[in-house]
């Protein structure tokens, strides 16, 4: 196994030890051949047969998911292309890396150490082992599925809904298009959620997440509509704060999120979105 | 000079009026070199450049109301030319959003790049080009007004792109170089790319840089502020490493001024953004970079601005 691994830091190796340590797992089965793993950090699924979503977040996390696999990968699905989630499957040694085009696209482009390009790509919906695979429209991320079991009543769809506040500036999430895409879940069959960090979900707390994410979605909008300067976070946070603390500030991490969220949002409304997949077509990036 | 209209909304989806798009803007403008103005309501700045029948106008401001604001200045300054061209930088809304209201007969011109977003975007208000340009440079000769278009590749929005006044060593850039640290959490920046491909432009030979925001100023002043994204690339990876709660703002904030303070903190703007600066670049770092733009891999070669015009 490679410890050489290092995805786009440029720091000096002896300064990225954290990379390689391995972190112990928690593992929990959710069904008959299907279970969930955290490295505290990362979130992912796990079904019979070696089939793996994601790599956890680092490369010594990465190894330590491979151990507890137990068995060489056969399919390693990437549910989207940042580092955190799937940037380290060099370590799982898979015999095939399943991902949406668009995903696959910047993988390739990245060229990053540890993240090995697709060998199967996929625009429409595919079966994967007990896991219907799609693409929901945008969410965050560049081609972020989701992964339906309905045998279990399960859905995994990390870079989505949490199961507190901590969504920081909503990191590569396209505004235009995220709320009516996870809305569009709701369609699905499911009991339990998977969010892609901290602890599982019911299908309510899915629902409640969705209305906190679109709560700060109006509150931020009219905040810039009512011409609170959007430059000026202090202005921003303090307006979000009066219109969401009554409802939500029991979310664990609103009170240093909320603002950051809102902050992001606004911009949005100020710049127009950003490139063509913030758009109501929502259409790839020109390469 | 057209009318302000309520239904020029941008891209807002409430419902109602929006009064941030109706507040009158005073704008200031003072010349700058040759025919070459500049002109700004104190956030937002642009140029505008007098021809022999009428004006070059870059860019529109970012409301209906400033843009018509922008309308009146040039015309109080040249008030028998009107303004038949509209040169766009790059796509954004506060820079680009509002033809329509500034003058929607004229002439206009972005990348190709830039207008692609334009025409799927549909902002209300936003007028989509009249001829595009493709590549890395163009040179354009207007109405006896010369300048040199440059895409010197991503650095913020789509197709953002730089005009070169070679003969009056002027360089106007919108929303990459901007006076102090960066803007907030460096809202559409690739990073990736971004820090040699702004530093490609330093081979251009200026000695006066026009941002999209606040002051003109100068090369010394465009070099330090690539410096400061240089320490702010290397303090993300060492904030990660350091173990800290990334992906808070107060956490990521503090660790911004007990590492960046001593060196930059006279930087305009540092205790409002230079802790939004180092949270984005945090996730630059944990995630690879954001989409194919995110990801380019930069160019290195000369920029060619003596070729054929």
């Amino acid at each position: 196994m490679s410890t050489e691994l290092h995805g786009r830091y440029t720091l000096p190796a002896d300064r990225l030890g954290f990379l390689h340590d391995e972190p112990e797992l928690q593992v929990r089965e959710l069904g008959a051949g299907l279970w969930t793993l955290s490295d505290g950090r990362r979130r992912t699924v796990l079904a019979d047969g070696g089939i793996a979503w994601d790599t956890l977040s680092t490369p010594g996390a990465a190894r330590a998911y491979r151990k507890a696999i137990g068995r060489p990968v056969a399919t390693l699905v990437y549910s989207n292309d940042h580092l955190d989630r799937s940037g380290w499957s060099r370590e799982l040694e898979p015999a095939e890396v399943v991902a949406h085009e668009w995903c696959a696209r910047v993988v390739e482009l990245r060229g990053a150490d540890g993240q090995l390009p697709a060998t199967r790509r996929f625009r429409e919906e595919q079966q994967i082992g007990p896991a219907r695979v799609f693409f929901p429209g945008l969410t965050s991320a560049s081609g972020n599925v989701v992964s339906h079991f309905p045998e279990h009543g399960v859905l995994y769809a990390p870079d989505t809904v949490l199961p507190d506040a901590r969504y920081s500036m909503l990191p590569d999430w396209h505004i235009r298009n995220f709320s009516a895409s996870l809305h569009s879940l709701l369609e699905l069959d499911f009991e339990t959620f998977v969010p892609g960090r901290g602890e599982l979900m019911t299908r309510a707390d899915f629902e409640r997440g969705l209305g906190f994410l679109d709560a700060v979605h109006e509150a931020a909008q009219r905040a810039f509509a009512e011409s609170v300067a959007v430059w000026m976070f202090d202005a921003m946070e303090g307006y979000v704060k009066d219109a969401l603390a009554g409802e939500w500030s029991g979310l664990e991490g609103f009170d240093d999120h909320v603002g950051i969220m809102a902050f992001r949002i606004a911009h949005h409304y100020l710049t127009g979105g950003w490139s063509t997949e913030d758009t109501a077509v929502g259409r790839p990036q020109a390469g | 000079m057209a009318e302000v209209s309520e239904c020029h909304r941008g891209i807002f989806t409430i419902a109602g009026a929006i009064p941030s798009q109706m507040q009158w803007r005073d704008m200031t403008y003072e010349p700058l070199r040759g025919k070459v103005w500049t002109v700004s309501e104190g956030v937002n700045r642009s140029i505008f450049v007098e021809g022999d029948t009428g004006v070059v106008a870059f860019d529109t401001f970012g409301s209906p109301m400033a843009a018509i604001a922008y309308g009146m200045a040039i015309q109080r300054v040249l008030p028998d030319k009107p303004v038949h061209t509209i040169v766009y930088t790059h796509d954004h809304l506060d820079h680009t959003g509002y033809a329509a209201d500034f003058a929607p007969d004229a002439r206009r011109i972005a990348h190709e790049l830039t207008n692609n977003v334009l025409v799927t975007r549909e902002s209300d208000g936003q007028l989509p080009a009249t001829e595009t340009w493709t590549g890395e440079t163009k040179w354009f000769e207007i109405d006896g007004v010369r300048f040199l278009m440059i895409y010197p590749g991503p650095t913020h929005g789509d197709g953002n792109s730089a005009a070169y006044f070679p003969d009056l060593k002027l360089l106007f850039m919108v929303d990459s170089i901007i006076p102090g640290v960066g803007y907030t959490f460096l809202p559409d920046w690739h990073l990736a790319p971004y820090i040699p491909t702004v530093q490609r432009l330093l081979e251009l030979d200026f000695d006066v840089f026009v941002p999209g925001h606040f002051w003109v100023s100068g090369r010394d002043e465009f070099a330090k502020n690539i410096r400061w994204y240089e320490a702010v690339a290397h303090t993300a990876q060492e904030a990660i490493v350091a173990g800290i709660d990334v992906e808070s703002l107060p956490e990521v904030t503090r660790y911004a001024n007990e590492h960046l303070r001593g060196e930059y903190g006279g930087l305009f703007r540092f205790d409002e953004y230079a802790g939004m600066n180092l949270l984005r670049y945090v996730f630059e770092y944990l995630h690879g970079g954001w989409g194919l733009e995110g990801n380019t891999k930069p160019r290195c070669e000369r920029i060619e601005a003596h070729g054929e015009h």
